[in-house]
């Protein structure tokens, strides 16, 4: 998992800043020999942990169900099994160490996963022994507000002011100094000769009127270009667009910190064109439960009761009232109306993670906007990923053609083998540089 | 370097002495405006509140105010397009190809010419701009800049690209050569002027002309450079501007004779327009000694030459067209003679190709009002032409489903008066400020210049 | 805009709250900044705005600037709890049944967020067979029609006044109870009902109110057919047509294809019988009528006939037929004084295919609909393509209860009234009688959802909900039952009239509520009582299980399995109603009006819907206005142009002031006007209320018991005064150009190329081919095949791809300029033929010379007229023969289009899989693409069409913009548009291909003008699937391209027509 993050953030910064190619590939190249220490069956594990449990159970720390690091050495196998698989059961066989579980954990039932095969629980279990707390990754870009063009703008501003106001002061001074020179030479009268003026010989080829304009326009022409960069990296651009939600909600704390799969609230990332903003009912699945009292001397916290008010909950009856409000987010990422993403295609289609157009989410307490959005830089991904032509059975008519080009040599699309035999192929090169691929 | 026969008319009458052309030519500018400037000055200035106003309209509700429809979607905005340029062209073929060959005749004219030429390219731009749908962006999208698109480019197979490269040329290449000329007289303005603002404004621009033989020397070389430049363009614009039809596929555009014959076309009503404006310039400011008969003679001939030219053209289609075997650009000239805008067709035939005829007659070519009257009449006969080529083969094209009739809108009509008001206004303000004549070359060709 | 619509989920959208659509203000904003700054209702920028012109004044720059630089609020608000049926972003599809007309056509409802935005035809549905027309495509923006009420209504001294349900409920109650007690009569007047539940729902308030009365009356009435097989055959039923089953079909003046009992189903079974492919024979179509309908675009051979003589046709028909069959004849006078030998061959036609041809006619006069049951009798047709036993529900209205009520209303015998689904006050020549009565009445309801001409006249209007928020059954054929479903939760405080009248008369609900344990936010409808109404009745039918009827759900349709057809006895003498058809025989020497409904507006009950309206005429191609079209003849005689105004009277009836249309096909003797226009409401033009065209029902005739549209006897005087009708076509003869390619049927056996056989020409280009049209090419390469020979015209693909792409409407002023933006248009072209030549030969279609004379020029079309008027033949019989074709026409996305190149700033580019796309945004709108289209599909948005008072359509509120389809960009003014391919569905569905990491199946993208097509015409695909059907279409050989020569290489080809015009009489 944290190696994934890993790799996404040095990712999101090649990408991002388009390092050079090379430098690139070693990352990556560390980043998978780090990743090959879990055995498939863990791997696998791991998997299914991110897919059923994380939504109530961390490795490292109690969420709503317990730490499950080391859990193999308190329990079982087979214990973990039955518990896993039927927890409601081996209570009711009267497993005292369920039972205890139970009780410890106030009494919140734990989902039963009989979805789950035997053999899948076990490829859960190895997944606890042979989990390993992580060693924190490099940090992702902490630049989000530095790249924010309206702070850097106004420093600018300023020291720009500040300059002018010293040139201002240091003309004056100069001025007075002058001044009092000559009242001071008027007073004792003291006279100095002065020097006859010396025209250099290049001042008089030099037409003044040719001067002044030589300057005008040198002027005239570095405004113009300092608006033009303008007008293309600025306007429009709101990169660094990081609003105040009516809910303090934290991706650090949900993603981060209690690994939480992007995609268990953003559930139709997979299915359809919108991540889409859970409904409040998936924050309920955890917070019917997750309070925090503890933390606000036995008072729900602050946040999650806003929560609370929004479904019209009743926290101590638990039960909905009938005038829910719905919570308005602010919205981060405005796409303009003409242009069209699908968050399905590119998650599940191509399998281009959230990190890599979100930045390091799971590090902002307050979301912003990581990247410009502008179309460049969407041109420019779909110039630089590679199309899994081999694994996708919708491009199968398409690799075929590579290989039998390759074979019989053509030109045409043999083109797409690279020299180590691989098949690299941009979305750009099968055409989707074409506008109405966003368009329409 | 003064060779001129001793048979050859003068081409400045009455004994000038440089000092009289200098006081002349000047006088418009130091004195104060005449009534008749005034009034004229005033009245086009009406017509530019016009432009402004149906601009604005357009700009405020859409093309939609116009009368284009959705088979006739190029009407009055580019056959004025077409009809301006064309007008502009003249300035540059008197000043640059005319100075190349060493035709001094060109000396009094050229300056009016040239500006003339400016002032008709800017009333030209006017509706490749705004028949734009979305202006505020077409402005610059068709320019090929930097962007953050992942570098969307422009189309460079488009002849409309093609127009904007060649009209920004012209139109900058001729603005230069003009103002280089002026440069000389400017200083002589200036070593005139009285007032401080005068001396200043006419400084600024005369760019601290000295009159030292080193710049003059300048001066001569880089008109020469200037002119070997202009000279392809004057082919060169139109020829684009007529590729804007020529490389489609519409039944009447798609011919490949238009490049010669839109430039003859171009010629025609350039010197059509000169001619205007020069028969009121020598009236109004009494130029008459040095904008001579002589000078209208040779005009006259050249419009007739062109027209002629164009006359052919118009022939040649019909018979291209009945060649090529193909019906539908069969029926399109059938339909532009005998269709619903015959009457268009026929009229553009009388003007150019019938009127220019009268002036094999030395009378015509001498008679100052005639020649007015005829040189409007060309100007009319080509903007029919522009219409006829644009609205005829449009309004019915290859599917009959989509067969339409077009016209114009008050808007439309309004632009285009419109368009003359800025003209003028452009050109009262040039004969006000500027001297309307080449002093300095002029006083080249005097006889007694002692 | 459209896209912003998707972060509008949850409880506020779905139970449409004031809040709501007063925010919607905020969200629909412009796309370009200039409007965005300018705009005071937005917050968000108006300060910028102000700022701005502080600093720099009123320049564009400086306002489009800042309307860039500041981020806009936008809000994302997510469902509390999100229905797990629904997935933000994704369309979920309900099948359920058109409620427009009672021909109950099976639809699917594509929603989006819970929002309906388009109606297709449900496949599984007999009678819809997954087309749909264009009332059925356009009904759903009733559902977001700002004129529905937003809550029952309650008359109190002359002025309507909201009520509320419980109130009303009383009120209505108490005066029912009353009039009961004092042995009042009530009538329930409705359309025609053939929900088994709503029928039960009224048999329950019968038994409660004792003598109530059920009335049923369609305004386009079948009594005729009707009574006919009542006299006939003792069943007062309209019987199935089986068109499958025909081998020949003659018509008089039914307009099966068009607007006649159930078009779309027959449109389906009649183009299926016409593919050539492999056919030995193809439906053979006759026609008699007076005005040229869109069956009488289509037939192979149509004569024109003067309705008010209908009689003497159908006789002398069956006479002939009588002879060959050795029966006794109709003695009736002036039989066979008919023109040509029309009848006769249609007879030997006919005669050759006993048992496998039917005669149907349009004519609502029983007498004549027993000679055609005799005809079919003759013909042995009953039990094999007519069908009295699996009967049709469809219309069930007799003239005779309506003018029964009519009467009795005016005496008073009626104290109570409950209109449900019809509005006489309008729709029926007694409107004068019933208003009248309804002043007298005691009680009088109307469940109309609007406030129509009969709603405004009642004491209470209880508004029902639209059939998109209902529950109902219905049983269109016998044995046949479909099911209509609620698709969005009720957007005004509506209640069904079902349940109203279930409430009224106290009805108990059996059964639980299968919904009731649905989250915490139940859904309004789910627990509907006439949904446990109806519950209880499938059970009662067998269907009692949730899983059973959730199938029946599911599918849309239920079946039982057919009866076996039988032939029935004849039990009536054809001669004892010799005296009544008699009757019906005009005078020859007067005017005939017919009486017709156009393929749009149908009976006008949805007239104030902007898409039908605009929706060109498939004939005359004039929209927004109904006309008086005249024959040429006539028109020359008086000196009457297009355009002219005349009054029209028939007896005491009189219409002022009607625009002529002088339209080619016309009958002479002739004149039709089009029924459902000239109703009260606010539609499309600037201004207040305003009438669209003038109501010509008052003109029906009462005569054998029945309302006749056919009306001997009128008269025309022209007056001052012009009036532009808004054309979509104003040039109507093809120039004999090689643009439609046809043949006949016999020819096609012979060589399949036949009419297709032109040498196409050599073709060069500048350009090397595009890798996707290369052999083998790896990528998708889309394309369509239409098939000229199933096309009928009909129309419905033009709405359907108006509703799919946001193609705004621009009303009557902006289509007399020749600017609507319809992506899709359907050109039709006129030809003539000569009458005095009798074999009907396809060289006489199209053909350039005619007489001597060349037709393809107007010129020459007017020499033509001069020699006919030459010969002192002053009937323009060439006006009254022409042929017709149908020519849909959208973008042909050529492979090397023309508007490519010309565009300065790459707006318009082509794909790697052959489309040619139109990117709005970056248009700058030159406009030279559409000049340089040889196709003339591209459209300019000449004005900003949305949110904008000068078009006041459904995208000027907030209402109507529910219906916009958010996968596809609302454009803006100044750019241009064309058809995409519905480029959207094509990457919806290859998204979901590489998703579910699968090949694209062919036929898994469709358009939307595919799917209207009711005659399945338009066949759209990848062309490089050698498996796909548009693939073996492209092959075929009657595949050809428009203007080939022009070496676009379009991506779209038509398939030659066939007519079966060679031998009249085989």
């Amino acid at each position: 998992m944290v190696k994934h993050l890993t790799k996404r953030n040095l990712k999101v910064k090649a990408i991002a800043f388009s390092i050079v190619s090379l430098l690139n590939i070693t990352i990556f190249s560390f980043n998978a020999l780090a990743q090959d220490k879990l055995s498939p069956a863990a791997a696998e594990g791991e998997k299914l942990f991110k897919a059923n449990c994380v939504s109530c159970h961390a490795m490292d720390r109690k969420v709503i169900g317990p730490a499950l690091k080391d859990v193999h050495t308190r329990r079982s196998e087979e214990w973990l099994v039955k518990w896993i698989r039927n927890n409601e059961q081996l209570r009711k066989s009267g497993d005292k160490d369920a039972i205890a579980v139970f009780n410890e954990y106030n009494q919140v039932a734990m989902n039963n996963f009989e979805n789950l095969s035997e053999d899948q629980v076990k490829t859960l279990v190895t997944y606890f022994q042979e989990y390993k707390t992580p060693v924190k990754g490099p940090e992702g870009p902490q630049d989000g507000a530095g790249k924010t063009s309206f702070y850097s703008d106004t420093t600018l501003y300023i020291l720009l002011f500040l300059i002018i106001i010293l040139l201002v002061v240091l003309y004056i001074l100069r001025r007075t100094k002058n001044s009092l020179k000559a009242s001071y030479n008027e007073m004792t009268g003291a006279t100095e000769e002065v020097a006859p003026v010396v025209v250099p010989e290049w001042k008089k080829r030099i037409n003044p009127t040719i001067l002044k304009m030589g300057i005008g326009t040198l002027i005239l022409g570095a405004l113009v270009t300092y608006g033009f960069y303008f007008g293309v990296t600025e306007v429009a651009v709101q990169q660094g667009y990081a609003p105040e939600q009516p809910i303090k909600y934290s991706h650090k704390l949900h993603a981060g910190d209690l690994k939480i799969d992007c995609k268990y609230c953003h559930s139709t990332v997979e299915k359809s064109k919108q991540a889409s903003v859970p409904s409040l009912n998936t924050c309920m699945n955890c917070h019917k439960a997750v309070q925090l009292r503890e933390k606000y001397n036995d008072k729900i916290s602050p946040e999650i009761s806003k929560i609370y008010a929004a479904m019209d909950y009743d926290a101590d009856k638990g039960t909905y009232g009938s005038n829910p409000k719905p919570v308005r987010w602010i919205r981060i990422h405005n796409l303009p109306d003409h242009a069209f993403f699908n968050h399905s295609m590119h998650v599940k289609g191509a399998g281009v993670s959230c990190q890599t157009c979100h930045g390091p989410i799971q590090e902002m307490e307050v979301v912003q906007q990581y990247s410009t959005l502008q179309m460049g830089w969407c041109i420019n991904c779909h110039r630089e990923r590679k199309i899994d032509v081999e694994n996708n059975p919708y491009y199968e008519k398409l690799h075929e053609r590579i290989k039998a080009d390759k074979k019989n040599n053509k030109s045409a699309y043999s083109k797409y083998f690279t020299k180590d035999g691989k098949i690299s192929i941009t979305p750009a090169e099968n055409g989707a540089l074409e506008c109405s691929k966003c368009h329409y | 370097m003064i060779h001129d026969s001793v048979i050859r008319p003068q081409l400045v009458t009455g004994d000038k002495t440089l000092h009289d052309v200098t006081n002349e030519i000047c006088r418009p500018i130091e004195n104060k405006p005449s009534t008749s400037w005034t009034v004229g000055f005033i009245l086009s200035l009406v017509f530019l509140g016009i432009l402004g106003l149906t601009l604005g309209i357009t700009l405020a509700y859409g093309i939609g105010t116009w009368g284009l429809n959705k088979t006739v979607q190029w009407g009055w905005d580019i056959t004025n397009f077409v009809f301006w340029v064309g007008i502009g062209h003249a300035g540059t073929l008197i000043s640059a190809i005319l100075l190349l060959f060493r035709q001094k005749w060109r000396m009094s004219i050229n300056r009016s010419a040239e500006a003339m030429t400016i002032f008709a390219v800017m009333c030209a731009a006017i509706f490749p701009l705004f028949h734009m749908g979305r202006i505020w962006v077409g402005g610059y999208w068709v320019l090929p800049l930097p962007n953050a698109f992942g570098s969307l480019w422009v189309n460079f197979h488009s002849p409309l690209l093609w127009d904007v490269f060649a009209i920004t040329t012209y139109f900058s290449v001729s603005l230069v050569f003009w103002y280089l000329g002026l440069i000389p007289d400017i200083a002589t303005v200036r070593d005139r002027a009285k007032t401080e603002g005068r001396k200043f404004w006419y400084n600024f621009f005369s760019m601290g002309w000295t009159g030292s033989v080193r710049t003059w020397n300048r001066y001569e070389v880089v008109s020469l450079i200037l002119a070997g430049i202009s000279t392809p363009l004057v082919l060169s614009v139109h020829t684009i501007v007529s590729m804007d039809f020529a490389t489609s596929v519409v039944p009447g555009w798609h011919t490949t004779i238009f490049p010669p014959y839109f430039v003859a076309g171009a010629i025609f009503s350039g010197f059509g327009m000169v001619l205007t404006l020069l028969v009121i310039a020598r009236k109004v400011m009494n130029y008459q000694d040095y904008i001579t008969i002589g000078h209208l003679e040779a005009m006259c001939k050249v419009v007739m030459l062109t027209g002629t030219m164009v006359g052919l053209a118009y022939i040649t289609e019909f018979f291209v067209a009945a060649y090529s075997g193909v019906e539908y650009e069969q029926y399109a000239f059938v339909n532009r003679a005998f269709g619903p805008y015959a009457w268009a067709y026929w009229s553009m035939m009388t003007c150019n190709l019938i009127a220019p005829q009268v002036f094999w007659f030395k009378w015509a070519r001498t008679t100052p009002w005639f020649i007015f009257m005829l040189s409007i009449v060309v100007n009319v006969g080509m903007w029919f032409e522009r219409f006829v080529i644009i609205v005829t083969s449009l309004h019915r094209e290859y599917l009959p489903s989509g067969w339409v009739m077009y016209s114009p809108t008050l808007v439309e009509i309004g632009i285009f008066l419109g368009t003359f008001g800025l003209f003028f206004t452009c050109f009262f303000l040039f004969s006000k400020f500027l001297p309307v004549i080449n002093m300095a070359e002029v006083k080249g060709i005097l006889k007694n210049r002692e | 805009m459209a896209k912003k619509q998707l972060y509008w989920k949850g409880e506020d959208e779905l139970l449409r709250t004031k809040e709501f659509l007063a925010s919607q203000k905020n969200e629909f904003n412009e796309a370009l900044p200039l409007d965005e700054v300018f705009s005071e209702n937005n917050l968000g920028l108006s300060a910028n705005r102000r700022d701005f012109l502080k600093f720099f004044g009123f320049s564009v720059a400086a306002v489009s600037l800042a309307a860039c630089n500041s981020t806009p609020v936008r809000n994302v608000v997510p469902y509390l709890v999100k229905p797990e049926e629904i997935t933000p972003g994704n369309a979920n599809y309900y099948n359920s049944t058109c409620g427009v007309c009672s021909a109950a056509c099976g639809i699917t409802v594509k929603t989006r967020e819970g929002r309906p935005i388009k109606v297709d035809g449900n496949a599984n549905s007999p009678i819809s067979g997954g087309g749909l027309c264009t009332t059925g495509q356009a009904s759903i923006l009733g559902l977001y029609d700002t004129e529905r009420l937003d809550g029952p209504m309650k008359v109190s001294s002359g002025s309507a006044a909201k009520s509320d349900w419980k109130t009303i409920d009383g009120e209505i109650v108490n005066q029912l109870n009353a009039i009961q007690n004092a042995g009042g009569h009530i009538a329930i007047v409705s359309g025609t009902i053939h929900s088994p539940s709503s029928l039960s729902v009224i048999n329950d308030f019968k038994t409660k109110f004792t003598n109530t009365t059920h009335i049923t009356y369609d305004p386009i009435s079948y009594s005729g057919i009707l009574m006919a097989n009542r006299d006939s055959f003792g069943k007062q039923v309209v019987p199935s047509y089986n068109f499958d089953k025909a081998n020949i079909v003659v018509s008089f003046a039914a307009d099966f294809l068009g607007t006649w009992i159930s078009p779309v189903e027959f449109t389906k079974a009649w183009s299926a019988r016409r593919k050539v492919e492999g056919a030995d024979s193809i439906l053979k179509t006759i026609i008699f009528e007076s005005n040229l309908s869109l069956t009488g675009t289509n037939a192979d051979l149509r004569f024109p006939m003067k309705s008010s003589q209908e009689a003497v046709y159908v006789t002398s028909l069956y006479n002939a037929l009588a002879n060959l069959a050795g029966q006794p004849s109709i003695q009736i006078a002036e039989s066979g004084a008919l023109a040509g030998d029309s009848i006769k061959q249609a007879a030997k036609a006919l005669w050759n295919q006993k048992g496998k041809s039917m005669v149907i006619s349009g004519s609502n006069d029983p007498k004549i609909q027993t000679v055609i049951n005799g005809i079919n009798m003759l013909l042995g047709n009953y039990g094999t393509t007519i069908d009295l036993d699996n009967y049709s529900n469809q219309y069930k209205g007799l003239d005779s209860e309506l003018s029964a009520f009519a009467a009795d209303l005016k005496s008073g015998k009626y104290q109570g009234v409950i209109f449900w689904n019809s509005n006489p006050v309008y729709s029926s020549p007694l409107s004068a009688d019933i208003q009248e009565g309804l002043k007298k009445a005691k009680l009088s309801v109307s469940f109309s959802g609007t406030k129509d001409e009969t709603a405004s006249m009642c004491q209470y209007i209880a508004p029902d909900n639209h059939y998109l928020e209902s529950w109902n059954d219905s049983e269109p054929k016998a044995g046949l039952y479909q099911l209509t479903q609620p698709t969005i939760t009720p957007v005004f405080m509506t209640r069904q009239a079902q349940e109203s009248l279930m409430s009224w008369a106290g009805v108990a609900v059996a059964g639980i509520d299968p919904f009731a344990k649905k989250g915490i936010y139940n859904q309004n409808f789910a627990a509907a009582p006439y949904y446990m109404y109806m519950r209880s009745k499938w059970a009662a039918m067998g269907v009692a299980s949730d899983e059973a009827f959730n199938t029946a759900l599911h599918d849309g349709v239920y079946k039982k399995a057919p009866v076996a057809a039988t032939i029935p006895a004849m039990g009536i003498i054809l001669n004892s109603i010799v005296s009544d058809l008699q009757k019906t025989i005009g005078n020859k020497a007067n005017l005939d009006l017919i009486l017709y409904q156009n393929v749009a507006v149908k009976d006008g009950s949805m007239s104030n819907n902007p898409w039908l309206q605009e929706t060109p005429d498939p004939i005359s191609k004039v929209t927004w206005d109904n006309y008086v079209s005249l024959p040429k003849a006539y028109a020359e005689k008086n000196n009457i142009k297009n355009g002219d105004l005349v009054n029209v009277s028939a007896g005491s009836v009189k219409l002022n002031a009607m625009p002529v249309f002088v339209q080619p096909g016309q009958a002479n003797g002739t004149i039709g006007i089009a029924v459902g226009y000239g109703r009260d409401g606010k539609v499309g033009e600037k201004g207040p209320f305003e009438k669209i065209g003038k109501n010509a029902y008052p003109f029906m005739k009462f005569q054998n018991g029945t309302y006749n549209n056919v009306i001997n006897g009128v008269t025309i005087s022209k007056i001052d005064g012009n009036y532009e009708l808004a054309q979509t076509q104003t040039h109507h003869t093809i120039e004999g150009r090689d643009i439609v390619r046809e043949t006949t049927f016999e020819k096609y056996k012979k060589n399949n190329k036949a009419g297709n056989d032109k040498a196409t020409p050599h073709l060069y280009t500048l350009w090397e081919t595009k890798e996707y049209k290369k052999d083998g090419a790896p990528n998708h390469h889309w394309a369509m095949a239409i098939d000229l020979n199933s096309c009928t015209g009909c129309s419905a693909c033009v709405v359907s791809c108006s509703i799919e792409n946001n193609v705004p409407v621009v009303g009557r002023a902006e289509v007399r300029r020749r600017r609507e933006m319809h992506w899709m248009r359907i050109d039709r072209y006129f030809t003539f033929e000569n009458r005095s030549n009798t074999n009907y030969s396809e060289d006489l279609f199209l053909k350039r010379d005619f007489e001597g004379v060349n037709v393809t020029k107007e010129t020459g079309l007017e020499a033509l007229d001069a020699i006919e008027a030459a010969k002192g033949n002053s009937e323009f019989l060439h006006w009254e023969n022409v042929k017709v074709v149908h020519q849909p026409m959208m973008c042909q996305h050529c492979g090397q289009a023309p508007c490519e190149t010309v565009c300065p700033v790459l707006a318009t580019t082509h794909s790697t899989e052959g489309l040619n796309q139109m990117t709005y945004n970056r248009c700058i709108g030159t406009k030279y693409c559409a000049n340089n289209c040889p196709y003339k599909v591209r459209r300019f948005n000449w004005f900003r069409y949305n949110d904008n008072d000068r078009f006041d359509f459904h995208f000027n509120n907030d209402l109507g913009k529910m219906v916009i389809n958010p996968d596809v960009t609302v454009r803006t003014r100044g750019v241009m548009e064309k058809c995409s391919m519905c480029v959207q569905n094509i990457q919806a569905g290859k998204t979901k291909a590489k998703r579910e990491k699968r090949k694209l199946n062919d036929g898994e993208v469709k358009t939307a003008c595919q799917r209207a097509c009711p005659a399945g015409a338009i066949v759209f695909g990848d062309v490089n699937d050698p498996n796909s059907e548009v693939h073996k279409l492209f092959m075929n050989e009657r595949s050809y391209r428009v203007l080939e020569e022009l070496n676009t290489q379009t991506a779209v080809k038509y398939m030659v027509k066939v007519r079966d015009i060679d031998n009249p009489t085989a």
